[in-house]
C-alpha cells in the first residue's frame, strides 16, 4: 500500500508522458518534487527522427530529483500506431477529410496512451502526467475539454490518476531557466529539428493546419472531430490493452483495482487538468 | 549551422504544404457547418450529463 505522506504527497510512484522538450521536462520535474520515484515514458512510434533528443534532460532532472528517483524509457509502438492511427485510414479520411492533418496527431498520441496505461498497469503506478498547455490547445490532443474527459472515460477507468500540471503555464523554457533545468536558452523558440526531443515529419504541417485554419476559422469543427475521433478509437484502445492482459496473473480487473486502491487516497479534483 | 539550414529547408517545404492544406480544409470545414454545429451543441449536453455522474 502506497504511503501518501506530505513529503511525497502523490505517493511512492508516477510516470510522465515524456517528449524530452521543455513542457514535459517540467511537468517531470514538478512531480518529481511530489512522488518518489518518477518513470520518463518516451514513446517511439516508428516514423519519428533523433529520438535520442529526448535522453538531455533527463540527466538534469537525475541532477536535481536524484539519480535514483528518475527513471527513463524509450519504448516503441509501433504495432499500436498501425492499429489505432493507421488501421481505419480509409474511412477516417472519408469522415475527416482534411481534418486528418492534425487528427493525426490525436491518434499518435492515443496510441501512446494506450502503451501508457498498459505500462503503468504492469509497474504498479497510480499516476501519470503529462507536458500539455492550453496555449497549445489549438492542436486536438492538447484541448481543454479532450484532456479533461480523458481524465475521467480514459485514465480513471483504468485505475490512473491523469493530470497535467503545468496546463497554464506559457513559457515553460523561461521556468526551466529559472531553476537551471534547461539545456539551453529559449528552447521554445525552436519548431523543428529539436535539440532536445524528437522530430516528427507530420509535425509542421499538422501544426500549421491546427493553428490556422482548425481553430477559429473552422467554428466548432476541432471540437466536434477530437470528441468523435477519440470515441472512434476508444474500442480499439481498450481491446489492445484487454488483449495485452489475456492469460496474465494478475488479470486487467486485478490490476486496476490494485492502482485504484493506490490512487484513491488523492481526493479527486477532476475539473482542475493541473491537479491529480 | 546544418541545423539552422535543415530547420530553413523544412519549413520551406513543410509550411507551403500545411497552407495548402489548410485552405482545403477550411472549405470542406465550411460547407460543414451546420452537422459541426449541431453536433457540438449534442457533445456539449453529453459532457455535462458524464460530469453530473462524477466516477467515484
Amino acid at each position: 500500500m502506497t504511503t501518501h505522506n506530505t513529503f511525497y504527497p502523490l505517493g511512492k510512484k508516477a510516470s510522465i508522458l515524456y517528449s524530452g522538450g521543455t513542457d514535459s521536462a517540467l511537468a517531470a520535474y514538478l512531480v518529481g518534487q511530489k512522488a518518489e520515484e518518477i518513470t520518463l515514458l518516451t514513446f517511439d512510434p516508428g516514423f519519428i527522427f533523433f529520438i535520442e533528443n529526448s535522453k538531455k534532460h533527463v540527466d538534469l532532472l537525475r541532477h536535481h530529483l536524484g539519480a535514483d528517483r528518475v527513471k527513463h524509457e524509450i519504448i516503441p509502438i509501433k504495432p499500436f500506431i498501425d492499429r489505432i492511427l493507421f488501421g481505419e485510414r480509409k474511412q477516417d479520411f472519408k469522415k475527416y477529410g482534411f481534418n486528418l492533418t492534425a487528427l493525426v496527431c490525436l491518434g499518435c498520441r492515443l496510441s501512446m496512451h494506450t502503451m501508457a496505461i498498459i505500462y503503468n498497469l504492469e509497474h504498479g503506478i497510480p499516476v501519470i502526467a503529462d507536458g500539455s498547455i492550453r496555449k497549445q490547445s489549438t492542436v486536438p490532443e492538447q484541448l481543454d475539454s479532450f484532456v479533461r474527459r480523458n481524465r475521467r472515460t480514459l485514465w480513471w477507468k483504468y485505475g490512473i490518476r491523469h493530470f497535467s500540471p503545468i496546463y497554464s503555464e506559457d513559457n515553460s523554457d523561461l521556468e526551466m531557466d529559472k531553476i537551471r533545468l534547461s539545456l539551453k536558452p529559449n528552447l521554445k523558440k525552436q519548431f523543428i529539428l529539436f535539440d532536445t526531443q524528437a522530430t516528427c515529419p507530420f509535425g509542421v504541417p499538422a501544426d500549421v493546419y491546427a493553428r490556422i485554419f482548425y481553430g477559429v476559422l473552422s467554428g466548432q469543427a476541432r471540437e466536434v472531430d477530437t470528441f468523435e475521433y477519440s470515441e472512434q478509437k476508444r474500442p480499439l484502445m481498450e481491446a489492445i490493452i484487454r488483449e495485452h492482459f489475456t492469460d496474465k496473473t494478475p488479470g486487467l480487473d486485478d490490476l486496476i483495482g490494485e492502482l485504484k486502491t493506490l490512487a484513491s487516497p488523492l481526493p479527486a479534483k477532476w475539473e482542475d487538468i493541473d491537479h491529480a | 549551422m546544418l541545423k539552422l539550414i535543415g530547420r530553413y529547408l523544412i519549413a520551406t517545404i513543410m509550411i507551403p504544404v500545411g497552407v495548402v492544406v489548410g485552405v482545403a480544409g477550411w472549405i470542406q470545414n465550411k460547407l460543414r457547418q451546420e452537422y459541426y454545429q449541431r453536433r457540438f451543441q449534442e457533445i456539449r449536453d453529453q459532457i455535462k450529463q458524464e460530469e453530473q455522474n462524477k466516477p467515484s
